[in-house]
């Protein structure tokens, strides 16, 4: 029997508070725990739409063990199903590509409609006979994960018993309902990935807070300092970080990207960055947005996915490649910090850490959050269990 | 080149448009119904898998002969 973590700590107030126990960032079975409590059952991002942009495209994706893949069908709604065939249970999509007519499941050719629909099960009944009175494809069709488009992010609710999307996030829509125009993915030059030695929650830590940035990105430093940022805290949740001194990027002569329409006084120099918990990272300019997709690997490995957006189709590509290469060097400065947090959690006397309640509320307010994921998900196991009784 | 290598060559280059057209000679070269509807369903199938523009003719005959829904 595995000890639950004591999580009484993390959900004082953040003056009082320690962050989530060690075993949260170096234990197998709390990350099983999590993987349960704080992903499946919540809204998580998956991937974006923007990557199967034609009828037809469709690709696999592991998800926490879980294989998935992702597809555009033939009514161009996009739709995320389990990877599995409902037949021998074979892997369906092994590759990234585009399904012509159905899907074809490679070992026995049961295919299916890019809608999931169970089409044809060739020789079922026998050599020619594609019919069996135990076969009823009715209720065959693959198993279609619960899923909802915003910001061009693909979330996923796996058990499909979330509330509502626009219910659960309510808050950040709200905040952010001035920016919800159309979003065009740079391409090539607006996406790149990163693969970090750190629990997936390490890197939506680093991400929602300013404190680190005099430190580990000096160079943004110069001309945003840390008092030109403020915290973003909304318990229960998301959190991050807001700047109020975003400055445009510019080629040559001066060009900037054009800026999304109609946008208030606030974002002419003001910039938002917003944890969407449990992992999910989006960024907002007036000219750009972002979005960051957590996909954890193991308790120690996570792949993030960045994918950089603009309001027009058709940017300048030099100022797209050079705003990739700017966010990218970014990034890549905040990997030593993850790494070595995660590392540091080797030491078996740390606490979980103290909060600076002026400087490390959003941080707190992601372990509130997950810790109360946490203990939902086993206060209702435990309900179960005297049920069971 | 024999059908049955050219059907083994499709297979071995992933042509999936070429083997609903090699399934069907294939389904006219053989005596009995069974074999028949053998070589039309695989013929079929692969005509689903690409979208071939004969795939809801293929389906008709199936239906019409009693082995496909």
């Amino acid at each position: 029997m595995h000890n639950k973590t004591n999580l009484e700590l993390v959900r004082r107030h953040v003056s009082e508070a320690n962050g989530l126990p060690n075993e949260h960032y170096t234990d197998p079975y709390v990350f099983d725990e999590e993987k349960n409590s704080v992903l499946f059952s919540q809204w998580a991002g998956l991937d974006v739409c923007s990557e199967i942009p034609e009828i037809g495209d469709s690709k696999p994706i592991n998800f926490m063990g879980l294989p998935l893949f992702i597809i555009r069908d033939i009514e161009n709604i996009v739709r995320v199903f389990q990877n599995t065939c409902r037949h021998r249970g074979m892997i369906l999509v092994e590759e990234t590509k585009k399904i012509q007519g159905a899907i074809r499941c490679p070992y026995h050719s049961w295919c299916y409609s890019t809608e999931g629909k169970l089409v044809s099960t060739p020789h079922v009944g026998g050599p020619g006979q594609n019919t069996d009175a135990n076969i009823d494809r009715s209720k065959l069709s693959l198993v279609e994960i619960r899923s909802h488009i915003w910001r061009d992010v693909i979330w996923i609710n796996v058990d499909g018993c979330a509330k509502p999307f626009e219910e659960v996030m309510a808050n950040t829509i709200e905040r952010w309902k001035e920016l919800d125009q159309n979003l065009y993915h740079g391409g090539d030059d607006g996406k790149f990935s990163l693969k970090v030695q750190s629990n997936w929650k390490l890197a939506v830590e680093n991400y929602c807070e300013s404190y680190h940035l005099p430190w580990v990105h000096p160079g943004l430093n110069s001309y945003s300092r840390l008092e030109d940022h403020y915290n973003i805290v909304e318990y229960g949740s998301h959190s991050g970080q807001g700047s109020l001194v975003y400055r445009q990027l510019t080629d040559d002569k001066g060009q900037t990207f054009p800026d999304f329409e109609n946008l208030s006084e606030k974002w002419s120099t003001g910039a938002e960055y917003i944890a969407l918990y449990p992992n999910v990272l989006l960024g907002a300019h007036r000219d750009h947005a972002y979005a960051i997709i957590l996909l954890p690997l193991s308790f120690s490995e996570t792949i993030e996915n960045i994918h950089i957006y603009y309001s027009k189709p058709d940017t300048d590509p030099f100022l797209k490649k050079k705003n990739k290469d700017q966010w990218k060097e970014i990034f890549e400065e905040d990997i030593f910090v993850v790494e070595g947090m995660q590392a540091g959690r080797l030491g078996i006397k740390f606490d979980g850490g103290r909060f600076s309640p002026k400087m490390d509320e959003p941080t707190h307010c992601f372990h509130d959050w997950v810790a109360s994921k946490v203990d939902d998900f086993r206060n209702y196991n435990q309900q179960k269990t005297n049920v069971t009784e | 080149m024999s059908l049955n290598d050219k059907i083994i060559k499709a297979h071995q280059n992933n042509n999936f448009s070429l083997l609903v057209e090699l399934y069907q000679e294939a389904a006219e070269n053989v005596s009995t119904f069974q074999e028949q509807n053998f070589f039309r369903v695989q013929a079929y199938v692969y005509a689903l898998e690409v979208g071939h523009y004969l795939t809801p003719i293929l389906r008709r005959q199936l239906v019409n002969d009693g082995v496909e829904e």
